[in-house]
């Protein structure tokens, strides 16, 4: 192998260019030659690995200063964005971190405090709110009582009177009952839908018949207005469904009188439809649609606030309270659904809404509810004689049930509470108790788990008389083993019809027995 | 303490220039020698001719000291007859790594005694884990007690490293030397000159001792890329460029150097742990930093000792090439003529480090220790 090259030349310079060396000498030579080409090697591996360290520094530099850039912006932005937070205006042009840190800490407590603020502010509303509602509630409750008595008294002598012109002046006492205590009653719904009390039953119920009847109702309103109603019933549309029929009806009654109120001429038409939603789940859509006076886009936003109409002008012109829809459209949300609005100002209007519906196989009993006809007075003693007590603190109530029991052909023995019931049904015997619920000293519910305790199957039928006509009230009557239910204002036809059919109960009882 | 040191040439003989080739009445025996000339078939008998009643340690080197000169064909015999002092002595088979820590616990049992002083471990250096036997002797030997030593060598070939005790040398196996006396005089020194250059990086995967990534880069294309033509020469090149590691949690950093490379998995085995998230730099150092931590090495372990046991990492030798006695010259002239210096390049030193005197691996270093056993 040649010597290096470095190593040959100093030999040749020395030694001349053919100079033979001893083996000795040679073998030093061959030492000398190996560190010299040590030395060349390990200096081509340094500056090859400073060569390397120094790229990958000057990489590691150049994204240190591209990681400053970006932070740089980064802070700018930052400050920016603080800058639009800050109200006053603040001086802080200079991008440091620290600061905008100490900027967010400083927005950061403002914004809680004033977070908390509202907070308080707002379980302070919540609270009159609540107040408000529970007012609202107890004065309704306490408003009813005498209305009861106004509508019964009116009624009862609208019924017995001859003259056209008194007859006319009852029938507008009674009307305007009637208005005041629909009035009342939503005002109670709306004050329990905001307090998150109303609950949406799903039970079994006739769908096609509510719908009906809904139409049925509203009908003699609109015939009196010479407005035609139509029903157009999806011939699909199922029987039965688990749903509320209570609260279907209230929404449709709403939409189909107020269809009726803002329509002068034309046709009034209630569309059902069995569908599908987005989920291929069953719906039913009800459409009810008018040829009345219609809405701007404005007033049909408006529409379903609590006490707003579509036009301040509205209830001067048609009535109402404004809080028929904004209960409806609670009412369809509770249900699943939501109601929506398809109008235009002189083009009359559409109010649609869909709800889910799970279809129940059997089909209802069924249900008789609205007007039989008025039966002629002292007919119904005769034709069912009772003996009915009559428990009820409230003396106007007393008066009115007494008088439409009298006008239905029966004599009323009054007790003031339940204990005295009790007591009177230890030595008398009567065939009906019409049971007030809410009394002094022992309440209606108490009484009637007595009585039902101590006279086993001779027990009288009890019926409750209550001013509350929610779902739970009924369920609590029936529950300690009452009969049958009554809500005040009583009606004489609903009185006289729930004295037929407890009569019908008796007989058909006694002729199963015997 | 009596000593000899000579060498043999297996199926040549002994070195007649040191002294005669009569039978020498030793306790102790260090053989050192690289694997070739150990794996002689005449080899195990011609030391237990030469030394019939010592009990002999052979251990296998990246070259073998006798006084400052480095011995690559022969066996380095370095023979101790002790005067005020004894000695203890085990041996351990490891099958396997997994079995590392209980190894050692036996071996710290085998050379407890009440005057125990000392121990010296003679490792496999291919298949332990150098990190895991120094905690694991540090769990089992009483306080007071330190340990030094290294993990054998094979040249620059990294393929088997051989131990033994009273027996032919094999690989697996771990020899400890249990140093007992009142009177022994035991002083230490551990240096490296390495200096951290480049930038600094992450270990973002390993396992053990086993490198994977760093910055999420396989860590053997760093150094291919660092060695450039010597990348051929790997695993002996990456020596030139041991690691400068600060675990997490940790300040003061550790030198790691490599054992082996697996090309198809792209890992890198070190002589210590290398923890997940340990900041890392690689290093590297001149003849001058070399030759200089050395005699940093010496002067901490200065005493009038009787024996010098030098242990060096092969790294150094590999850097320092022809100017590999350096470093020996420069120890012998810290200790001066006295004492016999005897050791050998290993793949990792173990020394008590600071003043804790608790056993750490040393990488890439100098590390000495000396042994006297005459009343101060």
């Amino acid at each position: 192998m040649n010597k290096h090259s470095l190593l040959q030349r100093q030999i040749r310079r020395t030694f001349g260019k053919d100079y033979i060396f001893e083996p000795e000498l040679e073998r030093f030579f061959e030492q000398v030659d190996a560190a010299y080409r040590q030395f060349d090697h390990d200096r081509k591996l340094t500056e090859h690995v400073l060569e390397v360290s120094a790229q990958e520094l000057t990489e590691v530099n150049s994204q240190l200063i591209a990681q400053n850039r970006s932070n740089e912006g980064l802070l700018n932005r930052l400050r920016q964005t603080l800058n639009h937070f800050n109200e006053e205006d603040s001086v802080f042009a200079e991008p440091d971190l620290i600061r905008v840190a100490e900027e967010i800490d400083r927005l950061v407590a403002g914004r809680r405090a004033v977070e908390m603020a509202l907070r308080a502010a707002k379980e302070a509303a919540d609270a009159a709110n609540q107040a408000k509602s529970d007012f609202l509630s107890s004065m309704s409750h306490e408003i009813r009582t005498p209305l009861n008595a106004i509508i019964g008294m009116a009624e009862l002598l609208e019924h017995d009177s001859t003259r056209p012109d008194v007859k006319q002046c009852l029938r507008t006492i009674h009307t305007s009952g009637d208005v005041l205590l629909s009035l009342i009653n939503d005002i109670l719904d709306l004050s329990k839908i905001e307090a998150g009390q109303i609950e949406i039953e799903k039970a079994p119920m006739a769908l096609k018949m509510c719908v009906e009847e809904s139409v049925n109702i509203v009908s003699s309103l609109a015939s009196e207005k010479g407005i035609v109603m139509k029903l157009a019933n999806d011939p699909a549309l199922p029987e039965a469904i688990l749903g509320d029929s209570l609260r279907l009806r209230q929404v449709l009654l709403n939409l189909l009188m107020n269809a009726v109120k803002f329509t002068e001429r034309g046709v009034i038409s209630l569309t059902t439809e069995l569908a599908s939603n987005a989920d291929g789940c069953p719906v039913v859509s009800f459409a009810v649609t008018d040829t009345g006076i219609g809405m701007t886009p404005d007033q049909q936003k408006r529409l379903f606030r609590i006490f707003s109409q579509a036009d301040v002008s509205t209830s001067r012109r048609f009535g109402g309270t404004g809080l028929g829809l904004a209960i409806s459209q609670k009412l369809v949300e509770l249900m699943g659904g939501k109601i929506t609005i398809e109008s235009a100002l002189g083009k009359g209007s559409t109010f649609l809404f869909s709800i889910p519906v799970v279809q129940v196989a059997k089909p209802m009993p069924t249900q008789t509810l609205g007007s039989l006809p008025s039966l002629p007075n002292y007919v119904l003693g005769q034709r069912c004689p009772m003996k009915i007590l009559l428990a009820e603190d409230n003396k106007v109530n007393q008066q009115v049930v007494e008088l439409m029991l009298n006008r239905l052909g029966y004599k009323t023995q009054i007790v003031v509470n339940g204990l005295e019931a009790v007591t009177v049904l230890d030595t008398e015997s009567f065939d009906l108790v019409l049971m007030d619920i809410q009394m002094p000293i022992m309440s209606g519910l108490e009484a009637a788990e007595k009585i039902i305790e101590k006279h086993g199957a001779k027990r009288p039928q009890i019926v409750a008389l209550t001013a509350n006509a929610t779902r739970e009230d009924r369920k609590i009557c029936m529950d300690a083993g009452m009969d049958d239910y009554l809500v005040k204002p009583l009606r004489r036809d609903r009185l006289a019809a729930v004295i037929e059919e407890t009569y019908t109960r008796i007989h058909g009882l006694e002729k199963m027995q015997g | 303490m009596k000593l000899l040191q000579t060498s043999l040439k297996p199926g040549t003989g002994w070195n007649s220039s040191q002294s005669s080739s009569e039978p020498f009445d030793a306790d102790l025996v260090l053989a050192f020698g690289q694997r070739g000339p150990l794996s002689h078939p005449d080899a195990f008998a011609g030391l237990k001719a030469r030394f019939p009643s010592a009990r002999i340690i052979i251990a296998s080197t990246a070259g073998s000291f006798t006084d400052t000169a480095i011995e690559d064909d022969s066996i380095v015999c370095t023979a101790l007859k002790f005067e005020r002092s004894r000695a203890t002595y085990a041996v351990e088979h490891l099958d396997s790594s997994a079995n590392l820590e209980e190894c050692c616990h036996r071996l710290g049992a085998s050379v407890a005694s009440p005057d125990l002083r000392h121990v010296l471990i003679f490792s496999d250096g291919s298949m332990v884990n150098g990190t895991t036997l120094s905690q694991a002797f540090n769990k089992v030997l009483p306080p007071g007690v330190t340990l030094s030593g290294g993990l054998a060598g094979d040249g620059t070939d990294f393929i088997e490293t051989m131990v033994g005790l009273d027996a032919p040398p094999a690989s697996g196996m771990i020899v400890a030397v249990g140093l007992c006396g009142a009177s022994l005089q035991i002083a230490f020194g551990s240096s490296g000159g390495w200096s951290p250059f480049g930038p600094k990086r992450t270990v973002t995967a390993s396992h053990d001792n086993v490198l994977q990534e760093l910055d999420g880069k396989l860590a053997l294309d760093l150094y291919k890329t660092y060695l450039g033509s010597e990348a051929d020469a790997l695993p002996a090149s990456a020596l030139r460029f041991p690691l400068n590691l600060t675990p997490p949690g940790h300040d003061n950093p550790v030198v790691r150097t490599i054992l082996s490379i697996d090309e198809k998995q792209g890992t890198m085995t070190f002589a210590g742990d290398i923890p997940v998230d340990s900041t890392v730099q690689l290093m590297r150092a001149s003849y001058e930093d070399l030759i200089s931590g050395a005699e940093a090495a010496a002067t901490a372990a200065s005493q009038d000792a009787e024996l010098v046991l030098c242990v060096s990492c092969v790294g150094r030798r590999i850097v320092l090439g022809q100017r590999i006695e350096e470093e020996l010259e420069g120890v012998r002239a810290i200790f001066g003529a006295g004492p016999v210096i005897t050791g050998f390049y290993s793949y990792g030193e173990l020394a008590p480090s600071g003043h804790k005197h608790k056993c750490q691996l040393h990488n890439q270093t100098m590390t000495i220790t000396s042994l006297s056993e005459r009343a101060v």
